[in-house]
């Protein structure tokens, strides 16, 4: 409970001591930016009676920061300190960069009082290793604990699971948490030979194998996550789904987060990038939605090459290998075949559908109910009649992208 | 062209319905305006419907009687959403609901369409305030937050709070419409008020500079982008975000 004179003497601590802490937080929260999640969705958690904080179904971003992505959670490393040396690591234990810890009790002061201010929709706690995985997991579930069974925080929590933990810590913290994740960090064993050499398939995997077993709703997927790095290896596109795919299909994890392989350290085993892959890690995203959401399988994204085409998304590229699927009668069309639409996502189907029940579709209602035709005009048909110029669909083929180009060609 | 002005509050707009409605009022060459944010110029042709409780009370249990239930509890909605200027397209989609009863999911009608839009900018605009939404602490652990959304979101945003922090002592205002919420131990309002001014100073709150250092280190140099974080907040909610406020 949050009674009157604790409020105060944490303000009073932070206030007294806010520069170290200042100081701390900067590097902590520099040093856990390079994890891409940070959703905080799913949560099903009502509030204490007597604490505070809910979780909201459909997540909530409370800001965006100068790279233009949300932040939702307050995401922090426990420390950077830490004994393993991957070489794609800002925090590898050669590196000579500052190094700070919080303790149990600041991190949950510090969750507790963003919440309060409405910053944050809670936390995310990733760490180093310290002294050892166990030791570093039982931290990290000290500042849980704090917040859960002393604070009564019912926001949303999310924990990075230690790679060689013990199986009762990753228990306890899928007990407490809304969210776990282990990081797999490169699609192969080889590649993580290279890169992580204290670190090992088998390993990274145990931790959400084990959350897998205890999860009881065993035909939903298992609420964790975890992050491929794009880019640092040759690993085509492929492989990379290949493996996002089975985890799904397992239902191991909830999401995979591919993230832009940064040049932060020198290494020769490293590649040497001028421009990070930015534009191939949402490549993969899309091809990622279109495994889970769009009724794809990995075969159909994976025709002719083993990398995703950077010049068009890959539905796009699907369709213009499969134009004897169009045109779609938008009219008639279920929802797997209207999804397939260049330009038609989950929501305009589902609206399609709606409208189609009680009124009359035409392109004006489409463009007036803000479903965009841009690209689905070419693949489309309204009561039979398309809607691009004949000459137009004709032309239509992988390599006149003219059509879909944002500038003129 | 008449020009019609309505209060700004709920009894003021089932008023002016029921002149529409009840009284079947000509809509031919009007234009209707909440005084809230268009005052009368006073233009040649203009006239102000004056909220009548017991009419307004009367017209709200008629359209619960006569109208089906999802769109019933949708006009509160409509009229929450007092910039987007719906008023005369709902009047003309309830003018026509006795003949056909489904018209207000016909969207091949332009003023359905019209309807749909704006409640889908206010559930947008509300979505967009739970995170907005910034509190500051204030001497005697009153969390305080000043903001000025795009609609009337307030009386549909507060119970999020409320059930997030029940135990908190909580002022959120609306300083575009002076609309007032205040809730302390379980008890709450929501009241109209003239104006309301509080003086604090952010400088005694170490939290502030924590998030705002926060807010710079999370971002990675490598992927900055302006322009996208642009998009995702506009210029206009800034004022109220610490984290873009000038070094304390």
């Amino acid at each position: 409970m949050n009674s009157p004179q604790i409020l105060e003497r944490r303000k009073l601590y932070f206030y007294t001591n806010t520069k170290d802490i200042l100081q701390r937080l900067s590097i902590l929260s520099a040093s856990a930016r390079y994890d891409n999640s940070c959703s905080s969705s799913g949560g099903k958690r009502e509030v204490h009676p007597y604490g505070i904080g809910n979780s909201h179904l459909s997540g909530i971003c409370h800001s965006w920061s100068s790279d233009g992505r949300c932040i939702s959670l307050l995401k922090i490393l426990m420390t950077n300190y830490c004994l393993n040396n991957c070489k794609y690591c800002i925090n590898r234990s050669v590196n000579d960069v500052p190094r700070a810890i919080l303790t149990p009790k600041e991190i949950a002061d510090l969750t507790l009082e963003f919440y309060r201010r409405n910053y944050i929709e809670g936390l995310f706690l990733s760490s180093g290793i310290y002294k050892n995985s166990d030791y570093t997991m039982e931290l990290m579930l000290k500042a849980v604990k704090i917040l859960r069974f002393k604070y009564y925080f019912s926001g949303y929590i999310h924990l990075k699971l230690i790679p060689g933990a013990s199986t009762e810590l990753v228990k306890e913290a899928f007990r407490l948490a809304d969210r776990v994740s282990s990081n797999i960090e490169l699609p192969t064993e080889e590649s993580l030979r290279r890169l992580a050499p204290e670190k090992s398939f088998s390993e990274l995997y145990k931790p959400l194998k084990i959350v897998r077993e205890i999860y009881d709703e065993k035909r939903l997927k298992a609420p964790a996550s975890t992050q491929i790095i794009v880019g640092a290896t040759p690993d085509t596109d492929k492989k990379i789904l290949k493996l996002a795919n089975s985890l799904y299909e397992n239902k191991i994890v909830r999401r995979v987060y591919y993230s832009a392989y940064i040049p932060v350290n020198k290494d020769s085993d490293l590649p040497a990038i001028l421009e990070p892959p930015f534009l191939r890690e949402h490549r993969l995203y899309q091809a990622d939605w279109l495994l889970r959401f769009y009724g794809f399988k990995l075969d159909e994204i994976f025709e002719e090459d083993e990398n995703l085409s950077l010049r068009i998304d890959p539905k796009l590229a699907w369709a213009l290998r499969h134009l004897e699927f169009f045109p779609v009668e938008i009219t008639k069309a279920d929802y797997y075949e209207l999804v397939r639409v260049p330009g038609i996502g989950p929501t305009s189907a589902k609206r399609i559908i709606k409208i189609r029940k009680n009124s009359e579709i035409s392109e004006t209602t489409l463009k007036k109910l803000g479903i965009p035709l841009k690209r689905a005009k070419y693949f489309i048909t309204i009561k039979g009649k398309p809607l691009a110029k004949f000459s137009q669909i004709k032309d239509l083929n992988q390599e006149n992208l003219c059509l879909f180009s944002e500038k003129k060609c | 062209m008449l020009t019609i002005y309505y209060d700004g509050s709920f009894e003021g707009f089932l008023t002016l319905l029921s002149d529409f409605i009840l009284e079947n009022r000509p809509i031919d060459n009007i234009k209707i305006h909440n005084s809230i944010f268009v005052k009368s110029q006073n233009e040649l042709f203009y006239e102000e419907v004056v909220s009548q409780p017991d009419k307004a009370k009367n017209f709200y249990c008629y359209l619960k009687r006569n109208l089906p239930r999802e769109f019933f509890e949708k006009i509160y909605i409509y009229y929450l959403c007092d910039t987007a200027s719906v008023e005369l397209s709902l009047i003309k989609v309830l003018r026509q609901i006795e003949k056909n009863p489904n018209i207000w999911q016909d969207f091949s009608y332009d003023e359905v369409i019209k309807l749909h839009k704006a409640e889908r900018s206010f559930y947008r605009e509300r979505h967009r305030w739970f995170g907005f939404m910034r509190f500051i602490e204030l001497p005697n652990r009153v969390l305080f937050a000043k903001f000025e959304p795009k609609f009337n979101v307030l009386p549909k945003l507060w119970t999020h709070f409320v059930r997030r922090f029940p135990n908190e002592k909580i002022i959120i205002f609306d300083s575009l419409r002076k609309l007032l919420f205040l809730y302390k131990e379980r008890k709450k309002a929501l009241i109209w008020v003239d104006n309301f001014e509080i003086e604090f100073s952010a400088h005694t709150d170490p939290f502030i500079n924590f998030w705002k250092n926060y807010f710079l280190k999370i971002a990675i140099p490598e992927r900055q982008s302006y322009e996208r974080q642009r998009s995702k907040i506009p210029l206009s909610v800034r004022k109220f975000l610490p984290e873009f406020w000038e070094n304390l």
